[in-house]
């Protein structure tokens, strides 16, 4: 390790605001230094737990977390926050605008807001995140929170990082809710209609309730032909039943509540057990998202260098005699993979 | 480049802050309410009590020349009148992020 990451990794351990801010920065810009750091902090981490907000931009997520945290920093708990927003395809630029409904309680205690643009580009977005929550861990948050617009795969991904996971909708957000796919409710394990004085929040409430109860009539269909141990060991049905909510977040309504299911949710996953169950899960899925990427670099960068490379690309793109996946298997094959 | 928009109406505290925990190149400020001496100087003065150094502070509104310099002798980088383009702010951050 370097000096300047020795101490940078020091005066983290101190709960030094700025050195959190820093060690993010190099996560962000994917710098050389970050994974040193990660792996030196590493055996810190596991101890803070990791709620998911996810939401269409307009559904009032960013409001409803302010006052979630608002409530949760009263009790003396330690909140960080990652703040996920889309950076622009053409320049790579983003604005980040999840701040504006920060109310200030950053100034007391250690609550810690941090916004991210999703440019940390292809698949790297979620393995970034990751890196972010387990620094804040490290750092000693007791709570963090992954707050995320939800369009796309690359969204799913990274709530997939938290243990417990919010979703939260509004009225007559019609369309908005396909581009969320269904496998929202699959993945979600607390529902919130926030806005839910406007007109059609009821039937909502009555819709999600009912695909829930579908998902959930599926999973016991599919699993009852199994054996009991394979059952337990994978989705726990008698369990936890993901509430719907309402809430309206403008005027702090319905917020105690969810805070109150949050923490429920947060218990139920430690004495099930399903929160080490959540986590080998997503460790796993990271391990091999790295392994992936290490082993085509290192193979990208072999075949590169070898002499016929040059010539297998004449031969794909101008004599037409070989199609690219021929042209793959043959420098692969050279491999002994 | 990234914009962290905060909203209108944040105490220079909450600025200060802000620029800590998003470790930013650039803090710009935006005034209309003539109160641009006094709250700049706490900007300042809060990003200098915390050592956050190295970044670009720049201010943009309705701001008297003679203010402006005072501005500039304070710590400013550099403060943008009325009708300036945004490719002259953008350029202007190009040119010196980094450099401080």
């Amino acid at each position: 390790m370097s000096e300047d990451l020795e101490e940078l990794t020091r005066r983290l351990r101190d709960g030094e605001k700025k050195a959190l801010a820093r060690a993010i920065t190099l996560i962000e810009n994917g710098r050389p230094e970050a994974p040193k750091l990660v792996k030196e902090i590493y055996p810190e981490t596991g101890n803070a737990e990791i709620v998911g907000i996810i939401g269409t931009p307009g559904t009032g997520k960013s409001t409803l977390l302010n006052e979630v945290i608002n409530k949760w920093a009263d009790e003396g708990v330690e909140i960080g926050i990652t703040a996920i927003d889309p950076s622009s395809a053409f320049t790579g630029g983003a604005l980040l605008g999840d701040r504006v409904r920060m109310s200030g309680r950053e100034l007391e205690g250690r609550v810690f807001f941090r916004s991210m643009g999703s440019r940390g580009a292809s698949g790297g977005l979620s393995q970034a995140t990751g890196d972010v929550v387990k620094v804040m861990d490290a750092f000693g948050m007791d709570i963090i929170f992954i707050e995320t617009v939800g369009i796309g795969q690359g969204d799913v991904d990274i709530f997939r990082i938290a243990d417990s996971r919010v979703v939260v909708l509004m009225p007559e957000i019609g369309d908005e809710i396909q581009a969320m796919k269904a496998g929202i409710y699959e993945i979600g394990d607390i529902f919130v209609i926030n806005k839910a004085d406007l007109e059609g929040s009821e039937l909502m409430a009555q819709r999600i309730r009912t695909m829930l109860e579908m998902e959930r009539g599926k999973a016991e269909e599919f699993y009852s032909g199994l054996e009991v141990s394979e059952k337990s060991a994978s989705v726990d049905l008698k369990g936890w039943r993901p509430p719907v909510l309402m809430t309206i977040a403008k005027e702090g309504k319905g917020v105690d509540k969810l805070l109150e299911k949050i923490k429920k949710h947060l218990n139920y996953l430690r004495e099930s057990g399903e929160l080490e169950r959540r986590r080998e899960k997503c460790r796993e899925k990271e391990l091999m998202e790295v392994v992936r990427d290490m082993a085509a670099a290192r193979i990208s960068k072999k075949v590169k260098t070898k002499w016929t490379f040059k010539n297998i690309i004449k031969k794909v793109a101008i004599d037409r005699e070989m199609d690219p996946r021929t042209a793959a298997e043959k420098l692969i094959s050279e491999f002994n993979l | 480049m990234e914009v962290i928009y905060m909203g209108l109406y944040k105490t220079p505290e909450e600025i200060v802050e802000a620029a800590i925990q998003e470790d930013v190149d650039v803090v710009g400020l935006s005034l209309l309410s003539g109160a641009h001496m006094t709250i700049v100087s706490k900007i300042v003065d809060g990003l200098k009590k915390h050592h956050v150094e190295g970044i670009l502070i720049l201010v943009g509104g309705i701001v008297p020349e003679d203010d402006a310099s005072e501005l500039t002798e304070m710590g400013v980088d550099k403060v943008f009148g009325p009708g300036t383009s945004i490719s002259e702010i953008v350029e202007f951050i190009e040119k010196n992020v980094g450099g401080k």
